[in-house]
């Protein structure tokens, strides 16, 4: 049974489409523009592998750079330990001075402030002294005074 | 064959119209049948065919030679055309064949023995019409078309085990199909 029915479909290859819808279907299909896509040429894949491969080999060069300086770093802490410990010790007791100094400067600087503020008046405000301030401003009136200057001033300059 | 079939794809991923006339000249008939032995209406499937070798003109430019005709590629673009038919009209039910009569062309005199003829493939087109989609492109290639398996299992992107027991599936349904009626 099975050979009969191949038999059959081997028939069906009778079936065609009109002669006329074939002519007038390609017409219509050459008169229709072809969509146009950007597609790389030999040369221009090239190219965008080279720079691509240059970009690649620069980072890895500089990331391995980077490495080399980080590795040696660690390679004179592993190898001379002392020395740093050493040197991170005395890092730790200039801060400290430095600390000390500044504390003591300020402390003084706080002491006297408030002395001013709390015991004593201070000595801008002082009543004595702000009256001499204002009798060394005071114009004198005595006319006497001022004839003898002017007659002192006259001989000096004829 | 391959080297010329090679060269008027080149020419008309270049636009030369010429070359794409003669490729379609090759393969509308193939192409129209498979579709016309899927969808069963003769006016769907020169829609259809037509959509099918627009496509492939407009889409000429993204067809790489793998190893296989040209026809593969333009089969896979049918079948795909086929399944969004039907998904989007939702035709299936409604479609109704049309006569053998209308669609083979006259063999000869015999009239009595040509209407025979007909009725024969009448049932195996009503056959096919009945079978999964995947079924009705595996027999309207490997036996209507004489496609090679491995070109099929290409098209359909099934490995060539799959497409001989579809294959063998399929045989077994038409049987007995037409062994009912």
């Amino acid at each position: 049974m099975q050979p009969e029915i191949i038999k059959q479909l081997k028939k069906l290859k009778s079936i065609r489409p009109e002669t006329n819808f074939v002519f007038t279907a390609k017409q219509n299909i050459l008169t229709t523009p072809q969509k146009r896509f950007f597609t790389f040429t030999y040369f221009q894949t090239r190219f965008l592998l080279t720079g691509t491969t240059i970009v690649l080999l620069l980072t890895l060069t500089l990331s391995i750079a980077n490495l080399s300086k980080t590795s040696s770093l660690s390679k004179n802490f592993f190898s001379n330990p002392e020395e740093i410990t050493r040197e991170f010790e005395n890092l730790d007791i200039n801060i400290q001075l430095q600390e000390i100094n500044y504390r003591q400067n300020i402390n003084e600087i706080i002491a006297l402030a408030l002395n001013e503020i709390t015991d004593k008046e201070p000595t801008y405000l002082k009543s004595s002294i702000l009256e001499n301030e204002l009798n060394s401003f005071k114009i004198n009136n005595n006319t006497e005074k001022n004839e003898k200057i002017e007659e002192l001033l006259n001989k000096i300059i004829f | 064959m391959k080297e010329l079939e090679q060269e008027l794809i080149k020419k008309a991923q270049k636009g030369e119209k010429q070359a794409f006339a003669a490729l379609y000249d090759t393969y509308v008939e193939a192409i129209y049948r498979f579709i016309y032995l899927k969808i069963g209406r003769k006016a769907d499937a020169e829609d259809i065919t037509q959509q099918v070798f627009l496509n492939a003109w407009q889409n000429i430019q993204r067809y790489n030679y793998k190893g296989f005709p040209f026809s593969s590629w333009l089969y896979k673009i049918a079948h795909n055309a086929v399944i969004d038919f039907y998904r989007s009209y939702n035709n299936q039910a409604k479609i109704e064949l049309e006569s053998a009569e209308e669609i083979i062309q006259e063999n000869g005199p015999n009239q009595e023995q040509e209407i025979d003829s007909n009725l024969d493939l009448e049932r195996i087109k009503k056959a096919i019409q009945q079978l999964p989609p995947d079924q009705q492109s595996i027999i309207i290639m490997r036996f209507v078309d004489d496609l090679p398996i491995k070109e099929i299992a290409r098209i359909l992107e099934k490995n060539e085990g799959t497409i001989r027991v579809i294959q063998h599936r399929a045989l077994k349904q038409i049987r007995k199909i037409c062994s009912l009626k």
